[in-house]
């Protein structure tokens, strides 16, 4: 049994794509019940209704706010109900890294994956002991890392650090330098930076492609992030506004989602 | 990518290669670590590390990286500095633009024409233990 809890405007806006996924999941054999999220929905009570309905695999159709939101509902009422469920997402608007990570890049890869059922388990970042992140956490400029015996500090002003799960730089040269393995039970902290370009290229016409490139790997399970403020906003999924510093810690294979079979790609 | 080349020949004779895509950390041209770092799998160094390092696996110092730190790896491949002590389970090899200023412990070494030492060296088949560092070797004084 599924339950398919769809962010609001992807009624107001996808209305036609919905209908394409409803037929889709018919068409599968998948469909189950559909739970409209308002910013005013009850999320913990639509989750425990679905579950002791005997629904144990959780759909978020949307992007990654919706899959973030879901989620850390869902695991946070793990923790105090202990039961147990699979998550998928059925990608719908952009930013959707979570369902890539997942290998669903479209609606009709969302309806083979969740009839095949094929699930794997991946591991979880938690930030603060309260938010969880599937892909990465991305820590503003000014940010510090500090592991258990020693520090790391970047020479370039431009960086960017991130504590990674899946690869969302998906650079060739990261593809080459370094594999992202999300059940592993490490993240990966990650400095990029982004390459100047010198007066004469600029004369020449070379522009800087304003992409970061990731530059040095830490494996880590557990680290603290220093920022420069109190407060800092950080990008989790979603963005969120966390207090400083923040421990960021792997949950090793916590997560069984539901993924796009390779047999079927 | 050229930071990458592990597969070059000297390192394929001694049988000590770092892959591409399983080195476990990178510490890049534009890092600088500082403390006691510590890791159970492949190191490449490109950047800046002051402190110690110790891995358990193999260990890649890149021309231009700069480590003020006493150095433990299981393998070796040095073309940057080195301003410590070195010990090495088993192979160590300096390649031209190498410079180390401190003591060398390994089993198997190899130097080629152009790397700079200064420090004792004791190359022997006994397996070094860990922690089991040099002799305080006095640098020679500069003449007038």
């Amino acid at each position: 049994m599924y339950a398919y809890f769809i962010d609001d405007w992807v009624y107001e806006k996808h209305h036609r794509t919905l209908d394409k996924l409803d037929l889709l999941l018919t068409q599968q054999g998948v469909s189950g019940r559909k739970i409209r999220l308002s910013r005013l929905s009850d999320m913990n009570a639509s989750i425990r209704d679905c579950i002791g309905s005997g629904i144990k695999t959780l759909v978020a159709v949307g992007n990654d706010v919706t899959a973030s939101r879901l989620l850390n509902h869902a695991q946070s009422l793990k923790q105090k109900d202990a039961f147990s469920f699979a998550f998928c997402v059925v990608p719908i608007g952009e930013p959707n890294e979570v369902a890539r990570l997942f290998g669903i890049q479209s609606l009709p890869d969302a309806a083979s994956a969740l009839s095949a059922c094929q699930t794997r388990l991946f591991d979880l970042g938690l930030l603060n002991q309260r938010h969880y992140f599937v892909t990465a956490a991305i820590f503003p400029k000014k940010s510090a890392l500090r592991f258990r015996s020693y520090s790391v500090s970047s020479l370039h002003q431009d960086h960017h650090l991130s504590v990674c799960n899946g690869d969302i730089y998906r650079t060739k040269e990261t593809a080459a330098s370094k594999k992202f393995v999300p059940d592993d039970g490490v993240l990966e902290a990650v400095i990029a930076y982004r390459p100047s370009v010198s007066f004469w290229s600029r004369v020449r016409g070379r522009q800087a492609s304003g992409e970061y490139q990731p530059e040095s790997f830490f494996p880590i399970k557990k680290i603290t992030v220093r920022g420069a403020s109190k407060t800092i906003s950080i990008f989790a999924d979603t963005e969120k506004q966390l207090s400083s510093p923040i421990d960021v810690e792997v949950v090793a294979r916590e997560l069984e989602a539901v993924v796009r079979s390779k047999r079927a790609a | 990518m050229a930071m990458f080349n592990g597969k070059e020949k000297g390192e394929k004779q001694k049988g000590f290669e770092m892959k591409e895509g399983e080195i476990e950390t990178i510490i890049g041209a534009s890092v600088k670590v500082e403390g006691d770092f510590k890791s159970d799998g492949d190191v490449l160094v490109q950047g800046i590390v002051n402190g110690s390092l110790k891995t358990k696996g193999n260990l890649r110092v890149e021309e231009g990286a700069k480590i003020k730190a006493n150095v433990e790896a299981a393998n070796a491949s040095v073309r940057g500095e080195i301003a410590g002590n070195v010990t090495v389970k088993d192979s160590l090899q300096l390649g031209e633009s190498a410079k180390i200023a401190g003591d060398i412990i390994t089993k198997i070494l190899s130097i080629e024409p152009g790397a700079v030492l200064h420090g004792h060296c004791s190359v022997s088949a006994i397996e070094p233990e860990a922690g089991n560092e040099p002799a305080i070797v006095q640098k020679p004084k500069k003449e007038a």
